[in-house]
């Protein structure tokens, strides 16, 4: 899978890389602000989209809304984010196909994202 | 004086003096009727006398007592014709002493019919003012209490109610102006008690969301580094990195159970910031105890393989169900369940059950047959971060606040929780919920 990353920490992003890169096989492409990850994915085409929740520029939710807007077929978009309340996990749900809790545990990334996409 | 208790003073001393009034009024009249009958009765007398003398020759103590007499009488032409019976008598002339006692016999039956009239209107007056006496203090109290009822009992009713409101949260400040006086005051007072109180619970809201707000924004912040330091420990850990030798490996693990344990402490001590705020609601619904349990079961296989622990669920006669939040009662289970495994032997096992319980509530035990806990420790347990003083789980370290969730939690759903164990001797923890109904029943119902 060609997967776009967007992820302001870059220490979260290059272990992220590397698990999806080794375990997965994935092909990974990293942005670090909404923005590029706005641009990148309306530019290129990906198979995966994965969100942080909070970025400068855009955050991960206004990305997402915009993306969905600006783009036909748009790809699925997973959240990755440290935020936990209820409103937040619903505002990704409905904008996303999934949502994964920050700390992820690398060894079981891949799996979750396959049991996420699969379900959607 | 302030309105209230001057009015009440104006209203008795009105009532005490026109009662007074117009009693006084009924004694005159009284009085004066009885002035009137006397001096009939002594005119009757006065005639029944000359009556008697009229013909006989004149003494000189009846003229005296004419003489006396003519004195008392009124008006003057009885006083006149006395005066001339008396010179008749001084006279000693028969004819003028016959002609004058016709004209005085005249005179007084003039008087007569004259003062009648005059008693019978004093009558009239004495009664008309023993009623007035009597009706004033009853009209004054009536309208008294009317009064009373209108400006201290309404406005006191209305009074409680606004408290009554306030009490259940329905208070605005839409009212008109207190009056000036003592239920004005009071009004004033309550109104001010009541700002008191609004402002004070606003600052509570206000500390509250700023709370809640820290403890999202802290939780952000914290689980952003150890997004890094697990990720980066999975990633050693696992090997995908390349291999490590086996000392290194264990440093790795302890270095990645503490990620962990900090990582579940983060996000107990978020639920229970949720919790603990005013905005926390449950969602619940009617759910099948028996599903409940079984997912919860097969949620913590995991656990219970590694512990080589079994997990086995003891079901009633009939299903039951219990409105409750599914994810937050799930939640507590989880943790019973999970404290159960993490402190059961190897090779032991760890029973669920469910049954309607003597105080007809449902009631759900985790029951273990680990080391028990201490009486002493029971009640503390459930307390943040408070664990009983013995040797640490042989599995997972705990964050301690487990227990306190799961309190708050089923308190929330107006159940109780509670620990039956001995020290040596397994634990069952044990939650009750108020609302259930037999599946049987609701089978029925649809039918
Ligand atoms: N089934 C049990 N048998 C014996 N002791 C128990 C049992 N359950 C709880 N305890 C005691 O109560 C303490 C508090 O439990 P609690 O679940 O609140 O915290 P914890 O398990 O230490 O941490 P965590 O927050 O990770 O659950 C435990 O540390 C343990 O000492
Ligand atoms: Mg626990």
């Amino acid at each position: 899978m060609k997967i776009l990353i967007a992820e302001d920490d870059q220490n979260i992003s290059t272990i992220a890389k590397l698990v999806l890169e080794r375990v997965g096989k994935h092909e990974v492409h990293l942005v670090a602000d909404g923005r590029a990850a706005l641009d990148t994915a309306l530019s290129q085409s990906f198979d995966l989209i994965i969100l942080d929740g909070m970025m400068p520029e855009l955050s991960g939710p206004e990305v997402c809304r915009m993306y969905k807007e600006q783009k036909q077929n748009a790809s699925p978009v997973i959240f990755l984010s440290a935020k936990s309340t209820p409103q937040d996990i619903a505002q990704f749900l409905d904008l996303g196909v999934g949502y994964i809790q920050k700390p992820f545990n690398p060894q079981t990334l891949c799996q979750q994202i396959e049991t996420i996409l699969k379900a959607a | 004086m302030k309105s209230i208790s001057a009015k009440i003073s104006i209203a008795v001393y009105v009532i005490a003096a026109s009662t007074f009034i117009f009693s006084s009024y009924a004694y005159k009249a009284y009085q004066e009727m009885d002035r009137y009958q006397d001096d009939l009765h002594l005119s009757l007398y006065l005639r029944g006398f000359a009556k008697e003398i009229e013909n006989k020759p004149s003494l000189k103590e009846n003229i005296a007592y004419f003489k006396k007499v003519r004195k008392n009488v009124f008006p003057e032409y009885r006083s006149i014709a006395i005066s001339n019976i008396v010179q008749a008598l001084n006279a000693n002339s028969p004819q003028l002493q016959a002609k004058r006692f016709k004209e005085f016999q005249e005179s007084e039956r003039r008087f007569y019919n004259e003062t009648l009239p005059k008693i019978e209107v004093a009558k009239d007056f004495f009664k008309k003012y023993v009623l007035l006496s009597v009706l004033s203090p009853l009209i004054g109290i009536f309208l008294f209490s009317v009064y009373l009822k209108r400006s201290i009992v309404h406005p006191l009713q209305k009074l409680s109610q606004r408290m009554m409101d306030f009490l259940v949260d329905r208070y605005t400040f839409k009212f008109s102006t207190p009056e000036n006086n003592e239920i004005g005051d009071l009004q004033r007072t309550f109104n001010s008690l009541a700002q008191k109180a609004i402002n004070s619970m606003d600052e509570l809201k206000a500390l509250d969301r700023a709370k809640s707000e820290f403890v999202s924004i802290a939780s952000h912040e914290l689980r952003t580094p150890l997004t890094s330091i697990k990720g980066s420990l999975g990633l050693l850990s696992s090997g995908i990195v390349g291999d490590l030798n086996g000392e290194s490996l264990g440093l790795i693990r302890i270095a990645e159970q503490e990620t962990d344990r900090l990582v579940r402490l983060i996000n107990n001590l978020l639920d229970l910031a949720k919790m603990e705020s005013r905005t926390f609601k449950l969602q619940t619904h009617w759910h099948s105890l028996q599903t409940l349990l079984e997912s919860c079961a097969d949620s913590l296989l995991g656990l219970a393989q590694t512990a080589q622990v079994r997990i086995q669920i003891l079901r009633p006669p009939e299903d039951l169900e219990a409105k409750f939040d599914s994810d937050r009662i799930q939640q507590v289970i989880t943790n019973l369940m999970s404290n159960a495994i993490k402190y059961s032997p190897k090779g032991s096992s760890v029973t669920l059950r469910y049954f309607v319980n003597t105080q007809s509530a449902l009631e759900v035990d985790i029951i273990d047959s680990g080391p028990g806990i201490a009486e002493s420790d029971q009640q503390l347990i459930f307390e943040k971060f408070r664990q009983a003083t013995q040797p640490e789980s042989r599995l997972v370290k705990g964050t301690g606040l487990g227990l306190a969730i799961s309190k708050a939690l089923v308190e929330e759903h107006g159940g109780t929780i509670s620990v039956r164990s001995e020290s040596g001797k397994g634990s069952t923890f044990y939650f009750t919920l108020p609302e259930w109904r037999k599946l049987e029943s609701i089978q029925k119902d649809a039918a």
